[in-house]
């Protein structure tokens, strides 16, 4: 048994950092964007879940606070698909993470995410995990 | 407390690492109810700010997640600074109430103190292993000493990774205790180093390595390339040479008294064995003046750690795999005392530029050994001009009794003409400007006053041989 198994699960951190989420609706309305108690809470499990398969650790939900942040003013999110999107945008963030074995930094990688996802993928998040990544990805791994 | 992604969860369970003195103690407080329950989860709370700053320290901020490996490796550096402080009581009551009176991070700042004051202590110790370093031709030991201690000093990193012990140190000590890790465990190694090597000091560099070549014979092994400790070869034999009957700090047992000691433990009752060796130990002891605790308490488990082979050589009549009986030949006489077989005078320029261009102390000393078995050739290596500085002590190390005091009477010839009673310690001549034998002298002001009174009576018998 592990050592970090004295701190496992994130039961009662939950609620806290759904009104974390919550209150970044204010930042986000002026898009427009705007995420239910449900859709935050969904998004907490999301991110809980792709840590878990990537087998990292993170102590706290600044990332995910970030991810919002930046990917609120894309042209290619409107409200409808705003929440299953951050999911999956979220999904990626840590998967890229371990594929980039912690060679770019949080800021760094949601920029670049940012980026192609306004630019080559044009709003498609499939293009962006699929092709324009996994491209991008491979052109770090050939330069670092 | 703060909002984080990782929360407590059923705390103190029978999971925790068995290493961690802090987790054992939350466990023992609580069962032993010095602490109560909230105050283990306030202590275990704590932790999580403490990773979570560790954690973006060693990401340089640059990322909040780290991979599980990583977070383990954080916390475990983080604990072990905690335990240093916690071990630092003398009880582990004094330790607990720490723990009840103090938040985790003020514990933690104290710990990181005595860890970094622990490698600072510990650098120190090493160079003064380093110089000491004894002159044994065990390569495992030289490995150790000159590459592997300080590869893991200078990469060891109490923040990130201080449990650590990377080190990878192939020569055994007598008695190793691998339940301590990181700094704390080099520290002790050192120390139990340095006490093996004052005991091996005791004894002269020519005597150990007649025993450790003997014991090679026995063992039929290429004692150079075995992993073994010197410490315990030297410490058994000075034991018995002791009980046979030789003075206090020989190492030599000839055949016979070996014998002589298999038929006398053969008439005691095995229960007498300990009593008899244990005894033997504390006269020996007493006797060569070793009087410091720590050594005392670190040989402490030698006859239990020893008893189960010595009956069972005993049983199976063959104490001479436990007890190196010494042969009669001896490589290093055969250097000086051979008037014969001088190198041609190519093969000895050769010889003399190789040794010039040998980059230690201990690699000249092995060609000479190798190839000089003259001692007219042996003089005219030492005015050879290649040796210079600690080549000298280490080759004058390399020889026996006899072979310095030909040399004495080589080099003070002109003293020992004057003065009928030379005593080593004043033969040093003023106006001599030949290297070898200045070097010489200072090496006989600085050995041991038995040493030299010994290499003394060989020469006042060479001397009324004449």
């Amino acid at each position: 048994m592990k050592i970090l198994d004295i701190f496992i699960s994130p039961g009662a951190a939950v609620k806290l950092q759904i009104n974390d989420i919550l209150q970044m609706n204010e930042q986000t309305r002026h898009y427009g964007l705007l995420l239910s108690e449900t859709e935050a809470r969904e998004l907490i499990e999301s991110r809980n879940r792709a840590i878990l398969e990537q087998g990292r650790v993170e102590l706290g939900i600044d990332s995910l606070k970030k991810i919002i942040t930046v990917f609120s003013s894309s042209v290619y999110i409107n409200s409808s698909d705003y929440a299953p999107l951050l999911n999956e945008l979220v999904e990626i963030f840590y998967f890229m993470k371990s594929e980039t074995h912690d060679r770019i930094s949080d800021d760094e990688l949601i920029n670049i995410m940012k980026e192609l996802f306004d630019g080559p993928s044009r709003g498609s998040v499939e293009l962006l995990k699929h092709r324009d990544l996994p491209l991008w990805s491979k052109s770090v791994r050939v330069r670092r | 407390m703060k909002n984080t992604g990782i929360q407590k969860y059923n705390p103190l369970k029978n999971t925790l690492e068995p290493r961690s003195y802090t987790l054992f103690l939350l466990r023992e407080g609580l069962r032993r109810g010095i602490l109560n329950q909230k105050a283990v989860d306030e202590f275990q709370e704590e932790l999580m700010p403490l990773l979570a700053e560790l954690i973006l320290k060693y990401t340089r901020g640059e990322s909040s997640s780290v991979t599980v490996e990583t977070a383990q490796r954080l916390l475990g550096s983080l604990l072990y600074s905690i335990d240093a402080y916690l071990r630092s009581f003398r009880h582990k009551e004094a330790a607990l109430n720490c723990l009840s009176s103090f938040g985790a991070a003020e514990i933690y700042e104290k710990g990181q103190a005595l860890t970094s004051s622990c490698q600072k202590q510990t650098w120190l110790l090493y160079e003064e292993v380093r110089e000491r370093k004894l002159n044994i031709p065990i390569n495992a030991y030289h490995c150790t000493i000159d590459e592997d201690l300080p590869d893991f000093l200078k990469q060891y990193d109490p923040l990130f990774n201080a449990q650590d012990t990377m080190a990878n140190m192939d020569y055994p000590l007598f008695s190793d205790d691998m339940r301590w890790q990181g700094i704390f465990y080099i520290e002790q190694y050192l120390q139990k180093l340095s006490m093996e090597t004052d005991f091996c000091f005791l004894f002269s560099p020519a005597d150990i390595n007649q025993l450790l070549r003997d014991y090679g014979r026995v063992y039929r092994i290429d004692i150079a390339e075995s992993l073994i400790n010197v410490f315990e070869i030297l410490f058994i034999n000075s034991v018995f040479s002791f009980l046979a009957g030789n003075r206090p700090g020989d190492l030599s047992i000839s055949k016979p008294q070996l014998n002589m000691l298999q038929h006398h433990f053969d008439a005691l009752d095995s229960a007498q064995y300990p009593l008899v060796i244990s005894h033997t130990i504390d006269k020996l002891l007493d006797l060569l003046g070793l009087a410091n605790p720590a050594f005392l308490n670190y040989i402490e488990g030698f006859v239990p750690l020893f008893m189960p082979r010595f009956v069972n050589a005993l049983e199976n009549n063959c104490l001479a795999n436990i007890i190196i009986a010494t042969q009669p030949c001896q490589e290093t006489v055969r250097v000086a005392l051979d008037y014969g077989e001088r190198l041609p005078d190519e093969a000895f320029r050769e010889l003399a530029e190789q040794i010039r261009d040998a980059v230690d102390p201990a690699s000249k000393v092995n060609l000479i050994q190798a190839h000089i078995n003259s001692l007219v050739d042996f003089l005219d290596l030492l005015e050879a001009d290649c040796l210079f500085g600690q080549d000298y002590a280490f080759l004058f190390d390399a020889l026996g009794d006899i072979e310095l005091s030909i040399l004495a009477k080589i080099a003070f010839a002109e003293q020992l003409r004057v003065s009928p009673d030379p005593t080593l310690q004043n033969l040093i001549d003023e106006d001599s400007t030949i290297p070898w034998q200045m070097e010489l002298a200072y090496y006989f002001n600085g050995l041991a006053a038995k040493r030299r009174d010994d290499i003394e009576q060989r020469l006042k018998d060479l001397l009324s041989a004449i």
